[in-house]
């Protein structure tokens, strides 16, 4: 049991330039400051500059620009390349976590047995997160090449295709998105799997055993037990996933770049090609901070769902 | 930065210690100049060229000769083709800012419009007016001057020290084969041919490959066909015309007629394509013809010298494929004519810094880079062979005496490149020699009017190929694409209109 020491002792027996570090307040304040320093300079000033780059004229060549407002959010609702753009990236978006919560939920029961080869298993499942996504997203440029896609390949061995026949994957706007969608799976499935796995290790053993001594079946733990205390844990994993792939423009800039004909371009990419590329960069900004409330009111209701989904 | 200009050396101080020194060198081979003081630092960000001996030339033999010749220290960053834009962007928001760019002197390969207000207007004029008053290498050509003023402003944004010619290559074996059966003239000179014997080499497995895809390829072909059809984005003012009569019936029927090209020669992959497609699916012998610049060619030369040096016969595949591969001798003519377009315009831009000594260093690089071009002046200056044979006749010159034409003859003629192979084969060695004639062919992007802030941003954005690619595979009619198209377009020029960049009035 710890003896508290009268402070006059303690202060006797430190040097004294140390003394003031042992206020609470200011030790706090110490302890805070780099996170604060890193905060303002690397989140709240960018931010705040392309708020701002938004509301003016700037282009590439004048990166200051002239005060208009919201006439670049006004232009921009205007063009059917801007709209068309929002629907891709919610499609991707909304799609792209519907098949990873699945897939990492069948993985993370998966893992959650013991099994011979689990640590290398466990390994290359963790491979496409671990792998940087430009050098990752050339390599599925080469798996979905016009002519020389290994998938056309096995297709055709397996009598699929023609001795000729390609895909053409991102060539033809449907198979681009479903091209540009597995990607974003393979690359965000291995966190999904990772975050599920650790809350269903965290759930208490006994509560299961509980249900399998009252007769409950594979579907009724995973339904009524295992979701329902995972929820906080999904909803982390929803949030996260969401927004790296509506800010992610890695994988459509190599794989499409936005083709064809813009049928998968999204926010990031035509913030991006408009800003830099066109120059333009007022209205890239413009394009980049769009879904910017959307994200942030859906960031606020995932978190708040999750710290009542909380078991304490 | 005021006091820079006072304590460097003054441009004419430079140019006369140059001068004085070449002399000098003539007669004993001391350096031509050195900075007062401490040596400046000249900062270069380039592409890495098509042509890789041309970087190794550039990096290793001219900039440092060069540096050593004028004292001053050259440092050479070579970056891929797309990288230059996002490092030039965030420089210029820094000269914008007064801070240090990092670089002194970028090469853009398309006309960098949009970067004007940063850029140093006055020394760009002046590297000019020297080359072709007292070098004697103009004119300064018609496309590289709409590539580079700003009619608006009366500024140049940049100086243009190459143009790269954009010939079509045809597979002359597919080709004859194709036209003993459909019949249709003995190389593919206009896009009617293309389309007649384009079906049947489609239906030989070798598709017609022009792209319509979000890349700068597509770019090209699309613009040099809409300039064949008469219609263009802009006219001469710099108004948008795409969509007004009667440009409009003509981007119309030039919509139909690539619908019709994609769909009875072409192939889905050309909506997948990127800039390095065409090259690939050309030497890899799938397509049968292609719009590029001479890379597929001397890809296809290098690919056969190196097979002839393992041992191989003149009936090896891949000297088959040199010796078959042909390019035109002008662009494809269409309803209205046969023009064409620089595939890659090479366009420097000094910041404008304030930093005089660093400006006059890049002034002087510049003016000595493109004298280069001429392999007996880049002889007499320990240059190594110069820009045009280093290139490998990939750089055009855009001053167009820089290399007479009678020495560019001359190379094109007993192309050192070809020549074994030819030899080992029996062809001509002058394969490449009808690109002298892409003077003639050769406009600008934004042609007829300049290329401007807008048009940089039309260009970059996609929104040509775009408006054709939604045609060719049947998700809009011309007319929604073209509607859509032109309204972006007028958008994006209102936009650079505000701000003084762009003329033209509607």
């Amino acid at each position: 049991m710890a003896v508290a020491q009268p402070r006059a002792a303690v202060e006797g027996a430190l040097p004294r330039g140390t003394l003031w570090l042992e206020r609470a307040s200011l030790l706090g304040s110490v302890m805070l400051a780099p996170a604060l320093i890193y905060i303002v300079a690397f989140v709240a000033f960018p931010f705040g500059f392309a708020l701002y780059l938004s509301m003016t004229d700037a282009t590439v060549g004048n990166p200051y620009g002239s005060w208009v407002g919201l006439r670049n959010f006004v232009e921009i609702v205007q063009s059917p390349t801007f709209l068309r753009t929002l629907k891709n990236t919610f499609v991707f978006t909304v799609v792209s976590q519907l098949l990873i919560l699945i897939l990492a939920k069948v993985l993370a029961l998966a893992l959650y047995r013991d099994f011979r080869g689990k640590g290398l298993v466990t390994f290359l499942i963790l491979l496409p997160w671990a792998a940087p996504i430009s050098l990752t997203t050339i390599g599925w440029l080469w798996i979905f090449h016009a002519r020389f896609s290994i998938i056309d390949w096995a297709l055709r061995q397996l009598g699929l295709l023609g001795p000729n026949e390609n895909m053409f994957w991102l060539g033809r706007p449907s198979l681009a998105m479903a091209a540009v969608i597995a990607v974003h799976v393979w690359r965000l499935l291995p966190f999904a799997t990772v975050l599920l796995l650790a809350g269903l290790t965290a759930i208490p053993r006994d509560v299961l055993d509980q249900a399998e001594v009252d007769g409950a079946g594979f579907w009724r733990k995973l339904f009524q037990i295992q979701l329902p205390l995972l929820l906080p844990i999904l909803s982390v994993a929803v949030l996260f996933g969401t927004i790296f792939t509506f800010t992610d423009m890695t994988v459509v800039y190599v794989l499409t770049r936005g083709g064809p004909f813009d049928m998968t371009q999204v926010l990031a990419s035509l913030a991006f090609f408009k800003g830099i590329h066109g120059g333009n960069l007022s209205v890239g900004a413009a394009i980049s901070l769009f879904l910017f409330p959307l994200l942030l009111i859906a960031a606020v209701v995932i978190l708040r769902l999750a710290r009542r989904a909380e078991v304490t | 930065m005021q006091s820079d200009r006072h304590r460097g050396v003054s441009r004419r101080t430079f140019l006369k210690a140059v001068g004085a020194g070449a002399v000098a060198v003539g007669l004993s081979g001391l350096p031509a100049f050195r900075a007062e003081g401490q040596p400046p630092t000249l900062r270069i960000l380039q592409w890495r060229h098509f042509v890789p001996p041309y970087d190794e030339w550039f990096n290793t033999v001219f900039a440092p000769k060069w540096g050593e010749r004028n004292g001053v220290n050259v440092v050479v960053d070579n970056v891929g083709l797309a990288e230059i834009p996002g490092i030039a962007a965030a420089e210029a928001a820094r000269v914008a800012a007064g801070q240090d760019p990092g670089h002194d002197l970028i090469q853009f390969n398309s006309p960098p419009a949009s970067f004007e207000p940063q850029a140093a207007a006055e020394a760009h004029r002046e590297v000019i007016q020297e080359l072709v008053n007292t070098h004697k290498v103009g004119p300064y050509i018609e496309l590289a001057e709409k590539s580079t003023f700003n009619p608006v402003t009366g500024r140049y944004f940049g100086v243009s020290d190459n143009f790269v010619p954009d010939p079509l290559h045809y597979r002359r074996d597919l080709w004859d084969q194709a036209v003993a059966e459909v019949g249709g003239p003995p190389e593919p000179v206009s896009y009617d041919a293309l389309l007649k014997v384009g079906r049947k080499l489609k239906e030989m497995g070798h598709p017609v490959g022009l792209g319509l895809s979000q890349e700068i390829d597509t770019n090209m072909w699309l613009r040099s066909a809409m300039y064949s059809w008469g219609t263009s984005v802009q006219d001469e003012e710099s108004n948008v015309v795409l969509d007004v009569p009667p440009y409009r019936e003509k981007t119309l029927d030039l919509l139909r007629f690539v619908k019709a090209l994609y769909e009875e020669a072409m192939f889905p992959g050309v909506f997948a394509w990127t800039a390095a497609s065409n090259n690939e699916e050309f030497l890899a012998g799938r397509i049968s013809v292609a719009m590029n610049a001479i890379s597929i060619s001397r890809t296809a030369h290098r690919q056969a010298a190196e097979a002839l040096a393992r041992g191989a016969g003149p009936d090896h595949p891949a000297v088959q494929l040199a010796v078959n591969t042909e390019i035109t001798e002008r662009a494809p003519e269409g309803p209205e004519g046969a023009r064409g377009l620089e595939h890659v315009m090479g366009v420097y831009v000094i910041w404008d810094t304030g930093n005089t000594r660093v400006i006059e260093a890049a002034q002087q690089l510049l003016i000595d880079l493109i004298r280069s071009y001429d392999p007996d002046v880049a002889e007499q200056e320990g240059w190594g062979p110069g820009k045009f044979v280093a290139s490998q006749a990939y750089d055009y010159p855009t001053f167009y005496n820089a290399i007479p034409k009678e020495k560019r003859l001359e190379f094109l003629r007993n192309d050192p490149v070809y020549a074994p192979i030819a030899e080992a084969t029996g062809d001509r060695p002058n394969k490449l020699e009808r690109i002298e004639t892409a003077f003639e062919w050769a406009h600008n992007v934004g042609w007829p009017g300049p290329s401007n802030a807008a048009i940089d941003e039309v260009f970059n954005t996609f929104v040509i190929p775009t408006m054709f690619a939604k045609v060719a595979q049947g998700v809009a009619s011309p007319e929604a694409a073209l509607d859509e198209a032109a309204a972006e377009i007028r958008r994006i020029f209102e936009k650079w209109r505000a701000q003084g960049l762009v003329g033209g009035t509607r």
